[in-house]
């Protein structure tokens, strides 16, 4: 499997893409209010960047066919995770699921139909992340489900400032030496490795505060008081 | 809040004192969560944000540390799914990662406005574990009075008797001889009021004509209105007994007009109501003593578990359980020997029986085995011996048959080893003081808990003073006493949990005996050797090192104290585990599965076994 869409350069520019989107957006935009709050600086201290982790589930890896299904996220302020800030919802899409694919995310049919409205939920999801450094595990998917539903919805793609647990840690292998294997990287085992419990797999919610407990494993408080957000910034 | 936060829920719902919040309390805590991530060699202070917070171990392992005269030590481990309550360290102690670990951090500020409803579990977040388990105690003493047989029982059901009378105008002699011929302490004093009303003007008891007559020297011929009580209370027969002790002891009284429709009906006293609690063994005592055959015991022994069940269920504290258990135990010995002595005839010199180890610390229970032994007069000669041991095997054949099974060590009076004259047993404890082998320390546990049962007595407490004047000066046989304790541990994981047994029969389970109640008496024996308290039982022991005034270098009384808790907290649950077992027929043992009891009596198991713990190394940082 090839690796080098994960070492895409990061995103430098920014908060210099974010002002001249902004400039052209009108203010009814539904992006505008998100675009509006300014990013956290480069050079800013890790440890005192807000940062959210989000997971999304989806019907399968191509955001151009498949579809948003689930948002789960959880604030992360110096190198806590707050539980009380925990967002999730469900969203309601206009097609049948796939049944294997259900088995994965265990969202049912059901549940998706009594879900919300997909410009409801990304209203409520950009006003939440506004501001801060997503965490995600994998940005792949995270970031071309949210560039594609904003093409649709406001018909702007944003700029998401992110970092990605699984980079960190094939730097951090990379680094070391150590071989792995691409599975070695999902974030099942990756939290294996670090230790860390078992938690509820496939659920948007509960992976992303597994992914905010694997991030700390890897920059605890002390490591994060000494490094910059551009370190870690894809 | 989410539901899907849900598996957290769940684990703060694992972790006591939650485990007895409402779902929609422990969403509300979870809210307030932070979970933080801290690796080890870390040290957590009271700068940090974790000042005031209660951290819930999720993984990974902490370590309270302290430090006195720059010497650290490890006061506590805590471990995946332990309460680790930051504010109560202080300027000495110190929070250091041992492991790396995954900490749930709740504010207590935010907890205690989310259980403001439940004391239960503000008390268990705010107070120290000896604390805790203190007040443990004072709540199981509360339902002990709650289960008071008093409180089940009406006055008049007390009454066996008529209230007996007598007029103003007799006099104390006849008052006197009125109360002996019917066996009566007391005498209702009643005036004639017109033709046929009579009215009841007070009470003469034993101690008026005591106290106000002869000591007064007044005339027996003195009118019996002149030394009766006058304030007289009185009580309906259908209220509940616990309501006329209540009212004595408001009125400083002890006895009680019983009214039956608003007729004089008895008279009851203080003594009738006290004694009701432990009538069922009193009564069994009185069998004892009348019986006349081997007979006629054994159907008292075996009624013994019943007997003790019964207290269980009542709500009595096991420590007087056990005090009844072991007079009625003494009974059936002293019974034994009797009705030995009548078969063989009287004893050729004097001797002594004593009792060792439960049975001498009154801390024995149905099921518990006999340990004894014999001490004969010096003067004995070699041919008496024989009668020595036609009277050991008689009595302890007879407490096998009544339900107390022979000693499987052997430590009975029919063992030629423990049938030995006053000279022999000094020997036996002057070696075993002097050059303390491992079984002189296995038979130190048993014999140094001596207590006379039967004969003369000053053979049993010539050996107790000559025991404790060596002891007290011992410290070498203290010291291997100590060590000796140190392999009944209780069964407490350095982290984490309860240790239980790996294989066999008693899988998963715990023994309450030995790795809990032995360790207390055993620890409780060596204070009192060393500091020469006479006491045998180990309550008693330790209530006499709590009240040493100056102190002393053996051990705080405060710690004496928390033993003390952990002790009644303990033999309540070891008979609440006989309970539970025998109600399920299954066999009575020591063995208790820490699944078997709820959440928080677990909890304050682990409490009692800190404190043990605690002193258990106390003693061997001593050595």
């Amino acid at each position: 499997m090839p690796l080098a869409w994960l070492l895409t350069p990061a995103n430098r520019k920014y908060e210099k893409v974010r002002l001249s989107l902004l400039k052209r957006l009108p203010k009814d935009n539904g992006l505008y209010d998100f675009l509006s709050v300014p990013m956290p600086a480069l050079n800013a201290q890790l440890s005192s960047v807000d940062i959210v982790s989000v997971d999304f589930e989806t019907t399968g890896l191509n955001a151009e066919q498949d579809k948003l299904l689930s948002i789960g996220c959880v604030n992360m302020s110096h190198s806590q995770i707050q539980l009380g800030s925990s967002f999730h919802k469900i969203i309601a899409i206009d097609q049948a699921l796939d049944a294997d694919n259900v088995t994965i995310h265990t969202i049912t049919d059901s549940e998706c139909q009594s879900g919300s409205p997909l410009r409801q939920v990304m209203d409520e999801f950009l006003k939440l992340i506004a501001g801060k450094v997503m965490l995600v595990h994998f940005n792949k998917i995270e970031r071309e489900f949210i560039n594609e539903a904003c093409i649709k919805l406001y018909g702007v793609a944003p700029v998401l400032p992110m970092i990605d647990t699984l980079v960190l840690a094939n730097k951090a292998f990379n680094r070391r030496g150590l071989p792995f294997e691409p599975q070695d990287l999902t974030l099942a085992n990756l939290r294996k490795r670090a230790k860390l419990p078992f938690y509820q797999q496939h659920h948007a919610l509960s992976d992303a505060i597994a992914t905010a407990e694997l991030y700390l494993t890897m920059i605890d408080e002390k490591k994060a008081s000494n490094m910059q957000l551009k370190d870690v910034l894809i | 809040m989410n539901s899907e936060l849900i598996e957290h829920v769940m684990f703060v719902q694992q972790i006591p004192p939650f485990d007895i919040l409402p779902k929609q309390v422990l969403q509300e805590l979870t809210k307030n969560i932070t979970i933080t991530y801290v690796t080890a060699g870390q040290v957590l202070t009271d700068n940090d944000e974790l000042q005031d917070t209660i951290l819930l171990i999720k993984k990974g392992i902490l370590v309270k540390r302290t430090c006195i005269n720059n010497e650290t030590s490890t006061i506590e481990k805590y471990g995946e799914g332990d309460l680790c309550r930051q504010l109560i360290l202080n300027n000495n102690s110190t929070l250091v990662v041992e492991e790396d670990a995954l900490v749930y951090c709740l504010k207590l500020d935010d907890v205690l406005s989310a259980v403001g409803e439940y004391p239960s579990v503000m008390q268990f977040l705010t107070v120290s574990h000896e604390t805790r388990l203190k007040q443990t105690i004072i709540s199981q003493h509360a339902t002990e009075i709650s289960a008071s047989p008093l409180n089940n029982t009406l006055i008049g059901d007390l009454i066996s008797k008529q209230a007996a009378t007598i007029s103003q105008d007799e006099t104390i002699q006849q008052a006197a001889e009125k109360m002996t011929r019917l066996g009566y302490s007391s005498l209702v004093v009643l005036k004639q009021e017109g033709s046929i009303g009579i009215k009841e003007l007070g009470i003469v008891t034993d101690r008026d004509i005591r106290v106000r007559c002869v000591a007064e020297a007044l005339p027996y011929t003195t009118q019996v209105s002149e030394i009766m009580t006058k304030d007289l209370y009185s009580i309906d027969a259908s209220s509940i007994a616990f309501d006329g002790l209540i009212m004595m002891m408001d009125k400083n009284i002890h006895h009680l007009l019983v009214t039956k429709n608003s007729q004089l009906h008895g008279v009851i006293t203080i003594t009738d109501l006290m004694h009701k609690e432990a009538q069922n063994a009193a009564h069994l005592i009185s069998v004892i003593r009348r019986a006349k055959t081997v007979d006629e015991l054994v159907k008292v022994g075996v009624m013994l578990p019943d007997v003790q069940l019964k207290m269980t269920k009542l709500g009595i504290a096991g420590l007087q359980i056990g005090k009844s258990i072991s007079a009625l135990s003494k009974a059936l010995t002293v019974k034994l020997i009797e009705l030995g002595q009548e078969e063989l005839g009287q004893a050729p010199v004097p001797f002594a029986w004593f009792s060792a180890g439960s049975l001498a610390r009154q801390e024995q229970l149905a099921y518990s085995d006999q340990d004894n032994g014999l001490i004969i007069s010096d003067s004995a000669l070699p041919e008496h011996f024989d009668w020595f041991k036609k009277l050991a095997n008689f009595v302890c054949d007879g407490l096998n048959l009544c339900g107390f099974v022979y000693c499987p060590g052997n430590v009975m009076a029919s063992n030629i080893k423990w049938r030995q004259t006053q000279k022999v047993w000094l020997d036996y404890f002057r070696t075993w003081i002097d050059t303390p082998s491992p079984q002189a320390l296995l038979n130190s546990s048993i014999f140094f808990d001596l207590s006379f049962v039967y004969g003369e007595m000053s053979l049993v407490s010539d050996i107790k003073k000559y025991v404790l004047s060596k002891t007290t000066k011992s410290t070498l046989f203290l010291a291997h006493l100590s060590k000796n304790m140190q392999s009944n541990r209780p069964p407490l994981g350095f982290i984490r949990d309860f240790v239980l047994i790996s294989s066999g029969d008693n899988k998963s389970t715990m023994d309450l005996k030995h790795n809990a109640i032995a360790p207390i008496v055993d620890l409780a024996r060596i204070y009192a050797l060393a500091l020469g308290i006479e006491e045998t039982c180990t309550i008693g022991r330790l209530q006499k090192v709590a009240e040493c005034k100056t102190g002393n270098s053996v051990v705080s009384r405060s710690s004496a104290l928390s033993l003390i808790d952990a002790f009644e907290f303990l033999v309540q649950l070891k008979l609440g585990l006989y309970l539970k077992k025998s109600l399920a027929d299954l066999p009575v043992n020591n063995y208790l599965s820490p699944g078997d009891i709820s959440r928080l009596e677990r909890t304050h198991l682990k409490d009692a076994f800190k404190v043990i713990k605690t002193l258990q190394d106390a003693r061997q940082v001593m050595l």
